[in-house]
């Protein structure tokens, strides 16, 4: 075979299985953008015509937005945005003890954290729901944000990057009279943001993806967070899939606004750590 | 500045002793160097005056203050890292000023300050640059710079040379020395380098396994070493060392030779088995010399010319000419070690024997 031939068989099967990948994808996209009785007409049996948004309209968005949705993303921002913050915090100062201080146990301990995020979150979500029962966060935004603050992959990560900073870093700032918290701040945190991002991005996604736990922690769905409410265009009886499809859009486009740009600190951090993301 | 003493200053990390009772006193304004080889634990000695390591037992006193159990940062000292330790992520500016910054010291002090000392170390057209964007010699300077703005009662360099290029490490040994001419402060400095040692130190710690071997200004231990060890390490190529036996004469014979030597002491007991050590430069090429070698390689470096050659019975002796040397055919060379000019120690314990 010629080579250009060959070559042209070749992106031949990329371009398909570039299409076979894509295309859910897209007929997801195009589906959120047709009347939702319009939605399954030309796909038995097939046309062409499937993968064109035809009849065109922005019913379904206008539905969600009337629905709620709007007050759904902003709760699941606000539990995003609160947990990544605290996150950071806590993640970062339990990284970087496990990194410069010894203490007795501390292998154990940092074992006992490595495992944790290797546990299913089934697995846990009973005794976690007894623990929040008790503390009376039932119903309570504390209940999304407290449990998901310590993340052992993002203590696992603060801490890998920390031990690699040299430690004449902090015996230098040390010496110039600097504490503990002065050092963490204002020498280990700007040497890993790269590691910050990623571990940022992590528990946010962490929490936007949470489907489980809001739904045992906030019984009365007074407030719903994305992935609930994305439960809720589906009932007994009914669908209403051009919404479903549209909130699903939604649900996947602000997480990748995010990731987009920071993409590279954070493929940069997960790799940097080791561990394959 | 302030003068500095270690009394009886002992490290262990597990069983292992690291330090073994050190007792040194240093004089305000002094240029003191620890010199020794790799793992003699002379960084270690500084970081236990810096604070950076606790003390197993014994004291540090700085200014006449015990500081054993004080704070590093409150120590009054300023250290020097062989790494820089410059924080990347700021520039030469914030780096000098970080702990004036730590420690709140009004903004127009501070920027004096570094100023100062930016003028000093002329890196002055370099305050905005971060350490990516310096040279090993500038980022050497902004080092210093840093601990110069802390005003410090001791400076501590650990190995601050040992990562710049020869050329640089000669220009920065001169800066420094400038620098210690000018602020007449106390300073110990840490090194392997013997031509750094001697060429900077008012005085000279040498330390071996964590023990002090011997301390003096730097032509005394070179000259007038107290030890197998002193003699050896101090000086390139290293002293010849020749074991001997103590004729019934008083006279030397070394090991696998016929030839006796004079004996630079009187008083030896016959029998006792010594060391006989004479530098290269004074051993005296001659055709009538005692002594036979043959001639293993010539170094000519063109100011010297170092002849190494083997006694027998695998005694290395090197010999160091001022004048050009060549070999030109020839394969054996007779010397001669002048009486006035060898050293003898005892063979068992490496204690020079000065009687």
């Amino acid at each position: 075979m010629p080579p250009v031939l060959r070559k042209a068989v070749l992106y031949l099967c990329l371009v398909a299985a570039a299409i076979i990948f894509v295309l859910p994808l897209w007929w997801a996209i195009l589906s959120s953008f047709r009347p939702n009785d319009a939605i399954f007409r030309d796909l038995f049996p097939f046309t062409p015509r499937a993968l064109w948004p035809e009849p065109f309209t922005l019913d379904a968005y206008v539905a969600i937005f009337e629905r709620g949705f709007g007050a759904i993303i902003a709760n699941t921002l606000l539990v995003a945005a609160l947990t990544t913050a605290l996150g950071l915090v806590v993640n970062a100062l339990a990284g970087f003890a496990f990194a410069l201080f010894d203490f007795p146990g501390k292998s154990t301990v940092l074992g006992i954290v490595v495992v944790s995020f290797m546990l299913p979150f089934e697995a846990i979500a009973m005794p976690l729901y007894t623990v929040v029962s008790q503390l009376g966060w039932i119903d309570h935004v504390a209940a999304l944000v407290v449990p998901s603050v310590a993340n052992g992959l993002a203590v696992f990560l603060f801490y890998q990057f920390f031990q690699q900073v040299p430690k004449d870093y902090s015996e230098a700032a040390r010496l110039e009279g600097a504490g503990w918290l002065r050092i963490l701040w204002s020498v280990y945190v700007p040497l890993s943001l790269p590691t910050c991002i990623s571990a940022g991005l992590m528990l946010f996604i962490f929490q936007w993806e949470a489907f489980l736990w809001p739904l045992l922690a906030m019984p009365a769905q007074q407030f719903k967070v994305i992935q609930v409410g994305m439960a809720a265009f589906q009932d007994q009886y009914t669908t209403a899939w051009n919404q479903l499809f549209g909130a699903a859009v939604i649900t996947a486009l602000i997480p990748m606004l995010l990731l987009i740009p920071l993409q590279r600190y954070y493929v940069q951090g997960l790799a940097g750590s080791g561990i394959k993301g | 500045m302030s003068s500095l003493e270690l009394r009886g200053l002992r490290k262990h990390f597990g069983p292992v002793e690291i330090i073994s009772g050190v007792e040194l006193k240093i004089a305000e304004g002094e240029l003191v160097v620890f010199v020794g080889p790799s793992g003699c634990g002379k960084s270690t000695l500084l970081r236990l005056i810096a604070g950076l390591e606790t003390v197993s037992a014994g004291e540090v006193l700085i200014g006449g203050r015990d500081v054993t159990k004080v704070d590093p940062a409150k120590r009054g000292v300023a250290m020097v890292f062989q790494s820089y330790a410059l924080f990347p992520h700021m520039t030469v500016r914030q780096n000098m000023g970080f702990g004036m910054r730590v420690n709140r010291v009004p903004k127009a002090e501070a920027a004096v300050k570094i100023e100062q000392a930016a003028a000093l170390l002329q890196l002055t057209p370099l305050l905005e640059r971060k350490p990516a964007q310096l040279s090993g010699g500038q980022r050497q300077r902004v080092a210093i710079g840093r601990a110069l703005v802390r005003q410090p009662d001791v400076f501590l360099f650990d190995e601050p040379l040992s990562n710049l290029d020869a050329e640089l490490r000669v220009q920065m040994r001169t800066e420094l020395l400038a620098l210690h001419a000018r602020l007449g402060a106390t300073m110990i400095y840490v090194t392997h380098d013997q031509i750094e040692a001697m060429t900077l130190a008012d005085r000279i710690v040498v330390l071996r396994a964590g023990r002090v071997e011997q301390i003096g200004a730097p032509l005394e231990l070179y000259d007038d070493p107290d030890n197998l060890f002193v003699a050896g390490f101090l000086g390139s190529p290293r002293m010849n060392f020749l074991p001997a036996e103590v004729q019934p004469d008083g006279r030397l014979r070394p090991d696998g030779m016929s030839v006796d030597l004079p004996s630079p002491v009187d008083g030896l007991e016959p029998g006792c088995r010594v060391v006989v050590g004479c530098r290269p430069e004074n051993v005296e090429l001659t055709d009538t010399g005692a002594i036979q070698a043959s001639i293993k390689s010539v170094e000519q470096l063109g100011n010297a010319t170092f002849v190494h050659a083997d006694c027998g019975a695998g005694l290395a002796v090197a010999a160091e000419l001022r004048q050009r040397w060549s070999l030109s055919g020839q394969t054996t060379l007779r010397f001669n070690l002048p009486i006035a000019q060898t050293q003898v120690f005892d063979a068992d314990t490496g204690l020079r024997i000065r009687k």
